[in-house]
């Protein structure tokens, strides 16, 4: 039943009892319940809370999320991570024009159009590729669709993954290839050092292998040595080299584009956006500009150009009818819609602020924080660090078997007893690294932090 | 009453950000690392051998603090959005987005919270939810719901992987291999169906707007996986053999879901359930007042009967009656389509549109919302070039699909150049595109429930102004626009390789001068 009684809102202008029956008068029709005549049934009320004023509403929703802890000294990463994000940033992003916009016409829309333009091509100078596309939702789906394009551009059915992957990265894979006749199997890596098993890579690569895929650092945080031999065996075989790096390790380590990537992604999250319990993500996604490639990108792509009378620069989504489902339907190459374009915004302006050299020094931050803490925790008898050779960064596992205790019993002491959330309990995911954690340090951490979190593990 | 007045945008004719600032300029301290630190490491360079390293430092532009936030400033001040006038773009609800959800939304009781917390300490985010779940599930009449898809796109997808994985479950999948896909229906709804590995059977429509029920009937078969049906469908008829096509889909051992991204203006009205959707999705981003970023990041939510709850992605948010968690226990599940749990900020927002309007504040909305489009069509009907195609004598529903096929054969004015001269009068944005791809010269207009009479009464004055125009003096409507920050883009000049630069790397190695 519709219901009569008048309900003026502040966010419907037209609720006004007047203006509504001038609008019916004005359509022919005394009863807005005639505009449903097409409904073959109509359906009891929902029953909704509210409505609230927004005074109620704000006290209601804040004290729910009051019981959120937000004061907690965070160790854990594995896929959204603890960084500082500047305040310009949070003030970009925040701007109406920006977060209550949708993307029309280029010509209104040019600096929006432009701010995407310089997000790719900040991303491109970081990974040293000539294409990025606009927004991806997050990394692992821009995984996904790199899985998928090497499946388009080979016409091949198998992508090879490196085993030292976030699982949580590879499920969403998975299900990016697999109900459609793709297939994902999995390289081991080496015990000692984390890396990639050339060995078990080789016996996998076939005629069959559309792509291998790679984490570098790998999930662990140890750093992947072997990326030339990688990309030498994966293009021996015909098939495309997909690396997938954490931007704030590019200011120090070497860019996929120059050890002969063919395809780049990442996460653009630790570039100045929020945790978010893990929404609202940004993915970023960059490929090689041969003319194969650009018929098979997944997502928008904007490109600089003039005006038609050439007087003016001017910016715009480009390379729509080969590949969007407006066009092509089933044969699109895009499954991405509103991916994530008010976050590459944001990263856009976190590359401007940090610059060439800000980058270096994060990296190098991180890299020795890392060390730091690794070193701290190496101390303590019954954890065992590291648990994989070489240098780390931002990550590195701890194994807990000497405690006598789960990582599950370790991070709740870390955090009943310490405030600490400790580090992603990796022991259902990887059950060869025992009772093993992923801790994870950035650069908001300090070596007070840092010692804390040792003295915690210490008391354990 | 006078013509409208055009109206400049901002222009600033700001420069690509890698033509900007100087060599050794800082835009960013980054925190230092304390004495404690590097006294006991050393860096990086000195031990990463040479084949990890970065030789060079990236190529990023070097910009002061205050250069970067007048560039992006500048930038936001050439974009328009909703706050700065009616954005009419068809299909995509460009809604208001109320203020007090941007401050909850922002909260660092949201922002700070890592997504693998102990579920104890993020009680509160559960909380939400969960409540938001039990309202989208009051809404749609379904059992279960997942809020894990982060757009209405992977929404389409997930609901064809649910058909999958459905029939995969009851051994069927190597013979349910058809999914039947409507013309009318959002071209995503066709790459979601490809996506989860099924044959894509597109169906056609009759002149009246509704699916061909005869076309339907004609290729069900023991080979029929499902169906997705978009509705209100694209031509913005509610299509009512909702329920006839249900029962046939049913008939045949398929599962019928539902694409309800066109939800805006039967919320309250009518549950997906009672349709008798298996499975259906709604765009949080859209409908329910989060805003839409610019493409992104948007919100999906995914519900479905008790059938298929199984196999929807985990984890799944329960409460014991005391307490929230996340359920990983799901054997039968999907698994994941997005890490962790979804774009959880716009899930509050939401959340506290939802509770903003309650039920008779929705079922408002969705009056207005369609009340808003059919007084637009009404006045705009009779423009001179304009036709609104199929449907002859039927509401609309939350928009309306307009032709300037007339126009155009008469002026050489079409649709896409109408869409780009409304903007000289402050119309952010129109959709010059719609479905089905055989109606020429679409021009497809949403109001939502948050235009003002007033703002709508102009709007069909600058319609009918610039289709006068059309016939009066068309070159200033072929040569628009020209009062936006630029004029007319040549879209050409992106698609030949010698000038296409889709980075400004692309562009310099190039050697474009432009």
């Amino acid at each position: 039943m519709p219901i009569k009684k008048s309900f003026v809102h502040p966010y419907m202008p037209n609720s006004v009892p007047e203006v509504k029956r001038r609008l019916m008068s004005d359509i022919g029709t005394q009863d807005a319940d005639e505009l449903f005549q097409d409904l073959p049934v109509r359906s009891r009320l929902p029953g909704l809370p509210g409505p609230m004023s927004e005074y109620d509403l704000r006290r209601h929703i804040e004290g729910i999320l009051a019981k959120n802890r937000d004061d907690l000294l965070i160790f854990c990463g594995s896929g959204s991570w603890p960084h500082y994000v500047p305040a310009v940033v949070d003030e970009i992003v925040n701007r109406t024009e920006f977060k209550t916009a949708y993307l029309g016409e280029p010509e209104p829309e040019k600096g929006k159009m432009q701010a995407l333009f310089e997000f790719q091509s900040l991303v491109a100078e970081l990974i040293e590729m000539d294409v990025v596309i606009n927004s991806v939702y997050s990394e692992p789906a821009a995984a996904g669709e790199a899985a998928n394009m090497a499946r388009r551009l080979t016409g091949r059915s198998e992508v090879l993954v490196s085993k030292n992957i976030n699982l949580e990265k590879l499920r969403v894979m998975r299900n990016y290839t697999e109900w459609s006749g793709g297939k994902i199997t999995q390289v081991d890596y080496l015990p000692r050092s984390g890396m990639l098993d050339l060995k078990d890579l080789k016996k996998k690569l076939s005629s069959r292998t559309a792509g291998v895929f790679v984490d570098n650092p790998t999930y662990f945080g140890a750093l992947e040595d072997q990326v030339e031999k990688i990309a030498e065996l994966a293009h021996g075989r015909g098939a495309i080299f997909i690396v997938s790096v954490d931007p704030l390790s590019l200011g120090v380590m070497r860019p996929p584009g120059d050890y002969d990537a063919d395809i780049v992604v990442g996460s653009g999250q630790p570039l100045g956006l929020h945790m978010n319990f893990g929404g609202n993500s940004l993915g970023f996604f960059g490929c090689r500009s041969d003319e194969n490639y650009l018929d098979q990108l997944p997502g928008y792509v904007a490109a600089v150009t003039t005006t038609l009378d050439g007087k003016d620069r001017a910016y715009l989504d480009t390379l729509w009818e080969k590949r969007h489902f407006f066009f092509q339907r089933e044969n699109a190459t895009s499954m991405i819609g509103s991916a994530s374009n008010l976050c590459a915004i944001g990263a856009a302006v976190y590359l401007s602020l940090l610059g060439p050299q800000g980058m270096r020094e994060i990296g190098e931050g991180i890299f020795r924080r890392t060390d730091y803490a690794m070193q701290e925790i190496s101390r303590i008898k019954r954890a065992s660090v590291p648990v994989f050779n070489g240098p780390h960064f931002k990550e590195f596992v701890v194994n807990f078997h000497k405690t006598g205790r789960t990582v599950k019993e370790v991070n709740r002491v870390l955090l009943d007893r310490h405030g600490i959330v400790g580090g992603r309990d990796l022991s259902g995911d990887f059950p060869e690294l025992g009772q093993s954690a992923l801790f994870c340090v950035t650069e908001v951490h300090r070596s007070e932090d840092i010692d804390r979190l040792a003295d915690a593990i210490r008391q354990l | 009453m006078g013509k409208v007045r055009e109206v400049m945008q901002a222009r600033w004719n700001e420069p690509c950000i890698f033509e900007l600032g100087r060599k050794g300029t800082r835009g960013h301290l980054v925190p230092d690392v304390d004495r404690k630190i590097r006294e006991s490491t050393r860096s990086p360079s000195s031990y990463l051998p040479k084949r990890l390293r970065r030789k060079a430092l990236p190529n990023l532009p070097e910009l002061s603090e205050v250069e970067v936030m007048r560039h992006f400033f500048r930038l936001s001040q050439e974009s328009t959005c909703v706050d700065s006038g009616f954005n009419g773009e068809g299909t995509c609800t460009m809604k208001y987005n109320a203020k007090v959800n941007e401050a909850l939304a922002g909260s660092p009781k949201v922002t700070k919270l890592h997504p693998l917390q102990d579920f104890r300490t993020v009680q509160g985010i559960l909380e939400i939810l969960f409540r938001l779940g039990e309202c989208l599930k009051a809404l749609s009449g379904m059992d279960a719901v997942s809020l894990q898809p982060p757009s209405g796109t992977i929404c389409e997808w997930v609901e064809c992987l649910l058909i999958a994985a459905y029939h995969k479950h009851h051994g069927n999948l190597d013979k349910k291999r058809d999914l039947f896909v409507p013309y009318t229906s959002h071209g995503t709804n066709a790459v979601g169906a490809k996506m989860a590995g099924f044959n894509v059977v597109t169906l056609p429509q009759t002149e009246s707007g509704n699916l061909d029920l005869d076309a339907l009937k004609s290729v069900v078969s023991d080979r029929t996986a499902g169906m997705i049906q978009t509705n209100p469908t694209s031509l913005s008829v509610f299509d009512p053999n909702m329920i006839k096509m249900a029962d046939i889909i049913h008939e045949a051992g398929g599962v019928f879901a539902y694409d309800a991204a066109n939800t805006n203006c039967i919320m309250g009205k009518v549950r997906a359930r009672d349709l008798k959707a298996d499975i259906v999705h709604y765009n949080l981003h859209k409908a329910f007042g989060s805003p839409h970023g610019g493409y992104g990041p948007g919100a999906g939510a995914l519900l479905c009967t008790k059938e298929f709850e199984k196999f929807l992605p985990v984890p799944r948010v329960r409460f014991d009656g005391k307490r929230y968690h996340l359920d990983f226990n799901a054997p039968d599940s999907i698994g994941k389509v997005k890490e962790f749990y979804g774009n959880v900020p716009n899930a509050i927002r939401a959340y506290a549109w939802l509770i903003a309007l309650g039920t008779p504040g929705i079922i408002e909305a969705s009056e207005l919302a369609t009340l808003n489009n059919n007084y637009l069509k009404e006045k705009l009907r009779g423009t001179p070039g304009m036709d609104i195609p199929m449907g002859e004598g039927r509401r609309r529903m939350e928009e309306t699909v307009y032709s300037f096929k007339k126009m155009f054969e008469e002026t050489g004015v079409g649709a896409a150049n109408v869409a780009l001269r409304v903007c000289d009068f402050g119309i952010n944005s129109t959709f010059a595109f719609g479905y089905p791809l055989y109606i020429e010269q679409p021009w497809v207009v949403e109001p939502t429930e948050s235009m003002d009479i007033d703002e709508m009464d102009k709007f069909v004055q600058v319609v009918r102004q610039v289709a006068e125009e059309a016939y009066s003096n068309p070159e200033v409507v072929k040569t628009a626009p020209h009062c936006t920050t630029v004029g007319h883009v040549d879209a050409a000049r992106t698609e030949n390789p010698e000038t296409m630069a889709l980075t400004w790397r692309m562009y310099k190695k190039k050697g474009l001068e432009f």
